[in-house]
């Protein structure tokens, strides 16, 4: 139990001190809602279908979760790349328990930085609303 | 006394090359050994087989009791390793680096934090300690390592080429430590490296190895008595031949000049 919860840990805390990849998390999903989201907006009202922000801000979120567990599955291998990977397969840890602490830390991290996403979409909605 | 390791007729293959050809040795509780030979000679496979990240073709291993291949966790508590290149974790610090092992082998928190402090200051990185090991140099990456692989009191240790790149400062500092480890706590080393002066002066046996095979097997005065030379490197020249060896590089070789690349044209 402990084993998954410092493999956890170590997820969040190497996320949290790359702010290359934070502003990266955020900035790519941020750029999909605005330019698509202004841009289409009119049209897809025009067409009589509601507001095109509120329809597209779920599949974005859904994406970019998406994109963040395929990055911290990428990690396994910058692991084996920089030689910490063995550092945990030597450890007397079940192989079953490092597979679970390091998939709950990815999906922590997916999901923690897309609650960031959230109130902006509401806000680029609001935003438009007094428009 | 019963040897700690205890390797019989081990043989590994991958696919048509022999690395590891039918190899038997014994390593006595408390001993220093050394384990030399030549650049793809088959001294990683074994280790890597040793320490349960390989699983051998055919053949019989024992260490503390254990058989790496049946009951590998408890084999993995018994041992402490030090890789060849680095195994730290860049984005996090020396005492987080330290905390994560010792969680891992499930060491109780008193224990645990006081034995970090003891190793650290052993090492000398307690003013370090909570600096990212990105930031370290390569001896102070080595010295955090050798800590780490020390924190739950192994039986044996391994360390495969541990003075790699190192200052004669640093060298001596580190086996000057490992030789106290070893009086003091009986803790097994069992080492490989290419400086032969490093294996004669601190192995009480040493195993040489080549395409595969242990070509000899003794103390330093004995290899050097059978050979008729006056040092270990003669002794090795003479036992291995003194044509130039090519490794194949491994997949994570070729992915470490990839990443180089990359970066250079970043």
């Amino acid at each position: 139990m402990k084993a998954i919860y410092i493999l956890w840990l170590r997820q969040i805390k190497r996320y949290l001190r790359s702010r290359s990849r934070i502003v990266g998390s955020l900035a790519q999903p941020l750029l999909f809602l605005i330019s698509l989201g202004y841009g289409f907006g009119p049209v897809f009202q025009k067409a009589g279908q509601g507001n095109y922000l509120e329809f597209l801000a779920p599949g974005i979120i859904g994406m970019s979760i998406i994109f963040m567990s395929v990055f911290s599955g990428v990690d396994i291998v910058w692991d084996r790349q920089f030689g910490f990977l063995k550092e945990t397969l030597v450890a007397p840890v079940s192989r079953i328990n490092i597979m679970i602490g390091r998939t709950l830390g990815g999906a922590t991290v997916a999901s923690v930085s897309r609650r960031w996403e959230r109130p902006s979409a509401r806000s680029s909605m609001i935003c438009k609303a007094s428009n | 006394m019963d040897s700690i390791i205890k390797v019989e007729n081990l043989i590994k293959r991958f696919d048509d090359l022999l690395a590891v050809d039918d190899i038997s040795f014994e390593v006595k509780p408390g001993e220093i050994f050394a384990f030399l030979g030549p650049n793809g000679a088959g001294k990683s496979t074994t280790i890597k087989m040793l320490i349960t990240l390989l699983k051998p073709t055919s053949g019989k291993m024992t260490l503390n009791g254990y058989d790496p291949t049946k009951d590998s966790n408890e084999v993995r508590r018994s041992i402490g390793i030090i890789f060849q290149d680095p195994s730290l974790d860049d984005e996090l610090t020396a005492w987080e680096n330290m905390e994560f092992h010792g969680v891992l082998y499930g060491i109780p928190k008193k224990i645990r934090r006081e034995r970090i402090d003891q190793l650290l200051q052993f090492v000398e990185l307690t003013e370090r300690r909570n600096d990212l090991v990105k930031e370290f140099s390569g001896g102070m990456k080595r010295r955090l390592e050798i800590a780490r692989g020390l924190l739950h009191h192994p039986k044996i240790i391994f360390l495969d080429e541990p003075t790699l790149g190192l200052d004669p400062q640093t060298r001596n500092h580190m086996w000057s430590y490992i030789k106290e480890l070893n009086k003091n706590e009986g803790t097994t080393v069992f080492f490989t490296t290419h400086y032969m002066e490093e294996a004669d002066r601190v192995a009480q046996k040493i195993a040489i190895i080549d395409h595969g095979k242990i070509v000899a097997i003794g103390t330093s005065a004995e290899l050097k008595g059978r050979t008729q030379t006056d040092s270990l490197e003669d002794a090795f020249l003479a036992l291995t031949g003194k044509t130039l060896r090519d490794e194949s590089s491994s997949a994570t070789d070729q992915m470490r000049m990839r990443h180089q690349v990359w970066r250079r044209q970043k």
